[in-house]
């Protein structure tokens, strides 16, 4: 059965709501800021959260279908051309 | 429970190229999750400026967290996504906050329940949506405006003019059933 409290306190294990409130973004400060921090030591809690990201998936597809505009690749690669040469690691050999 | 269908083809080797810096990985990223990451965001915004913005700014965090990526965070898919959904609704409670108004008319939600028209990942559309069609109406509502539109429990507890506790249980409720639905689309049909 899961726990289901309103109030999250830190330290404790997320419940599976609040596990997956976190994971799409539906939890609410200043719960999500402790259970941000929980998840920084607990393994476990880290772990539920990311299998439970893969509901990202399915719920943007149900987003109605949009063409993306034709120079935001040109944007993103010119962003991220801006970052420091020495963060850049060489291509393996 | 049946395979996930991957929409990035030998994602583990993706990643490899992506945290090495490999230009043409970001492209090969982009190719494949642009679209669907854009349909997204535009969906929750409802700006092409703002939509644009949000998505650069993911596929840049991606490439630059790309080397200290860890596979706890799931799959590279999922966490593209998961970072243009925080991003956005991020971006549509700021602007919610500035202007005091601008949650969406009531009514519109069923765009979401009738999903996208040329979608790039059928699988998970069907199954998100067979999914849904499984939830009680109520929770059903509650889990897509939390997700497509980031109302605060007060904000739809004064849409749906219930209390604010009844929205709790109902989000909560409909997000643990639509996480063993998704997963398990059997799992409604064991209840009965």
């Amino acid at each position: 059965m899961p726990r289901t409290s309103d109030v999250f306190e830190g330290g404790h294990c997320l419940s599976e709501a609040e596990l997956l409130e976190f994971a799409l973004d539906g939890m609410e400060e200043p719960l999500r800021s402790r259970a941000a921090q929980h998840l920084t030591e607990c393994d476990d809690c880290r772990e539920q959260v990311a299998e439970l990201l893969d509901l990202h998936v399915g719920l943007a597809a149900l987003a109605p279908d949009a063409e993306p505009p034709p120079g935001l690749r040109e944007r993103v690669r010119l962003e991220v051309g801006q970052r420091p040469a020495k963060n850049k690691k060489a291509p393996p050999k | 429970m049946r395979p996930k269908a991957s929409l990035i083809a030998d994602e583990k080797r993706l990643i490899q190229r992506l945290a090495q810096g490999e230009d043409a990985a970001l492209d090969a990223l982009m190719a494949a999750l642009e679209r669907p990451v854009f349909s997204l965001v535009l969906g929750i915004l409802r700006d092409r400026q703002a939509a644009e913005d949000v998505v650069s700014e993911t596929f840049v965090k991606v490439w630059r967290g790309a080397q200290d990526y860890d596979p706890g965070k799931g799959r590279l898919a999922s966490w593209v996504f998961s970072i243009a959904h925080h991003r956005a609704i991020d971006v549509l409670r700021a602007r919610r906050a500035r202007q005091a108004v601008g949650l969406t008319a009531e009514g519109e939600l069923g765009a979401y329940e009738k999903a996208g028209l040329r979608g790039t990942s059928p699988w998970q559309r069907e199954a998100m949506q067979a999914a849904l069609q499984q939830l009680p109406a109520a929770q059903r509502e509650a889990v897509l405006l939390a997700y497509f539109e980031g109302l605060s429990r007060e904000e739809m507890a004064s849409r749906l003019r219930i209390p604010v506790g009844t929205v709790k249980t109902r989000l909560r409720e409909g997000l643990i059933k639509l996480k063993q639905l998704y997963q398990d689309p059997e799992a409604g049909y064991r209840e009965l």
